[in-house]
C-alpha cells in the first residue's frame, strides 16, 4: 500500500517538469509540419483524425518523408483498437498520397513524445532538422515489438 | 489514464475472483488452478481475444498469470510468421522471457540473502 | 461403514468455505496488485524509452523483484493467507512460488537444494503454459 502511494507520488511529483500532463488530460497539440511546405497537410490530417468517432485526442507530426499520427481512443472503444487503427490508416493514406510514409499509433508513449517534440519546437529548442531526426527516432521506437 | 487504472483494477480483480472460485467451488489446488489459468490464457490468445483485453485493461490483463499463456502464444506466432512452423518452437520464449528469467535471477538472489523462515 | 459414507461424513465436518468473503478479498487485493503494476508501467513509459507495447517485460521483472523482497521478509505469505487467489494469480504469486522454494531449500545446497527445487511449485505452470501454447500456436499457424 505504502509503495503504491510512493509510486503515485513519484509520478505526480515529477510529471510537470516532464510535461507528462499529455497523458492525464486532453492535450490537443497543434499539428507540426517539418517538410518546409506551406500546404497545411498536417492540419488537414489532424482534422481528419479528430473526426473519427472513437478518437478524442490526436497529435500529428509531418516530417520530410514520414507522417506520424498519434491518437487516444475512448476507453470503452479500446476493445476494437485494431479495427480503429486499420480504418484510420486507410483514411489518412488516402489524403496523404503515395509518397508519404504514414505511421499511426495509439501508444501513450508515442503520443507523449509527439507532444514533447511539438513543445520543443514551440520553445525554439529544436531546429526543423533536429526535429525531423527525432521524428525518425520516435517511429523507430514505435516499431519495436518486444 | 484514470480510466486505465480503474479498468486494470476491475479486470485484474475479476481474473483473481475466477481463480478463487476455481479453488473454492471447483475444489482445485492452487497448482491446478494456476495451470488451468495459464492454459486458458493460451487458448484465449488462440482466438485473438487476449490482445483486446490488454488494450482495454492494461496491467489488469498483463499482471495475472493468464498473460503468461498469451505471451507464449504471441511469441510463437511472431516467429512462426517469419520462419514457418519451426518458429512455433523457437519463438516460444521470445516475449515471455522476462517473467521467467526475473523469477530465476531474483529467486537465486533471494536464496543468497534471505534465510528460510519457520 | 458403507463406501462413500466416510466422504459424506468428512465433507459434513469440513469447515465451510466462506466463498463470498474469499472472493471479495481476492478481488480487491488482486485488483490492487494490478493497479501497482499499471503505475509501474506508466513510470517506465514516462522516464524510460518504453512504449506500451514493450513495457510489459520491465514491469513484470520489477513486480517479481518486489515479490522477492516481500517473500524474503515473510510478508507475501501473510498477504497470501488473507488474499487467497488475489495474491496467487498475479505474476507476483508466480515469483513468490519460485523464490520461496529457492529460499526454503538453500540449506540443502545451491545446486541440489536451490537449483533442484526452485521450480517445484511453479514448474507445472511453465509446463502447461508452454505445452498449451505450443498446441495453440501450432494449430493457428497451420490454419
Amino acid at each position: 500500500m505504502k509503495k503504491m502511494v510512493l509510486v503515485i507520488l513519484l509520478l505526480a511529483g515529477c510529471a510537470p517538469e516532464h510535461d507528462g500532463t499529455a497523458i492525464l488530460e486532453t492535450a490537443d497539440p497543434d499539428a507540426v509540419q517539418l517538410d518546409g511546405k506551406q500546404d497545411g497537410l498536417a492540419d488537414t490530417i489532424k482534422k481528419e483524425a479528430d473526426s473519427v468517432e472513437s478518437i478524442y485526442d490526436t497529435a500529428v507530426v509531418k516530417g520530410k518523408k514520414e507522417l506520424l499520427v498519434a491518437y487516444k481512443v475512448r476507453h470503452l472503444d479500446r476493445f476494437k483498437m485494431k479495427k480503429i487503427e486499420k480504418d484510420l490508416t486507410k483514411r489518412i493514406e488516402k489524403i496523404a498520397g503515395k509518397d508519404v510514409e504514414v505511421v499511426v499509433s495509439s501508444d501513450y508513449k508515442i503520443f507523449l513524445e509527439a507532444v514533447r517534440l511539438k513543445e520543443d519546437m514551440a520553445a525554439g529548442l529544436k531546429t526543423e532538422e533536429q526535429a525531423d531526426k527525432r521524428l525518425s527516432e520516435i517511429i523507430k521506437l514505435k516499431r519495436e515489438m518486444t | 489514464m484514470i480510466a486505465m487504472f480503474f479498468w486494470a483494477f476491475v479486470i485484474g480483480g475479476l481474473i483473481c475472483v475466477i481463480g478463487q472460485l476455481m479453488m473454492d467451488i471447483g475444489k482445485l489446488t492452487p497448482g491446478h488452478t494456476l495451470s488451468a489459468m495459464v492454459t486458458a490464457g493460451a487458448v484465449l490468445a488462440g482466438f485473438d481475444l487476449y490482445e483486446p483485453l490488454i488494450d482495454f485493461a492494461g496491467a489488469g490483463a498483463t499482471i495475472p498469470i493468464t498473460s503468461f499463456g498469451n505471451s507464449l502464444v504471441t511469441g510463437a506466432m511472431q516467429e512462426a510468421e517469419k520462419h514457418g512452423i519451426v518458429g512455433v518452437l523457437t519463438g516460444m520464449f521470445e516475449v515471455t522471457s522476462s517473467g521467467i528469467s526475473a523469477a530465476i535471477v531474483f529467486g537465486f538472489i533471494g536464496a543468497l540473502f534471505f534465510k528460510p523462515k519457520g | 461403514m458403507k463406501p462413500g459414507l466416510y466422504k459424506k461424513l468428512a465433507s459434513k465436518y469440513e469447515p465451510k468455505r466462506p466463498v463470498l468473503k474469499n472472493c471479495i478479498r481476492a478481488f480487491w487485493t488482486g485488483g490492487l496488485i494490478c493497479v501497482i503494476g499499471q503505475a509501474v508501467s506508466y513510470f517506465f513509459i514516462f522516464f524510460f524509452n518504453f512504449t506500451e507495447q514493450t513495457v510489459g517485460n520491465p514491469t513484470v521483472a520489477f513486480m517479481v523483484f518486489l515479490s522477492m523482497l516481500l517473500t524474503g521478509f515473510g510478508i507475501y505469505d501473510r498477504i497470501g493467507q488473507f488474499a487467497g487467489a488475489g495474491s496467487a494469480v498475479p505474476v507476483t504469486g508466480f515469483g513468490n512460488a519460485v523464490i520461496s522454494a529457492a529460499i526454503e531449500h538453500r540449506t540443502e545446497g545451491f545446486v541440489l537444494g536451490v537449483g533442484g527445487n526452485m521450480f517445484k511449485l511453479a514448474g507445472s505452470v511453465i509446463l502447461f503454459g508452454v505445452f498449451s501454447a505450443f498446441i495453440v500456436a501450432l494449430i493457428k499457424s497451420v490454419f
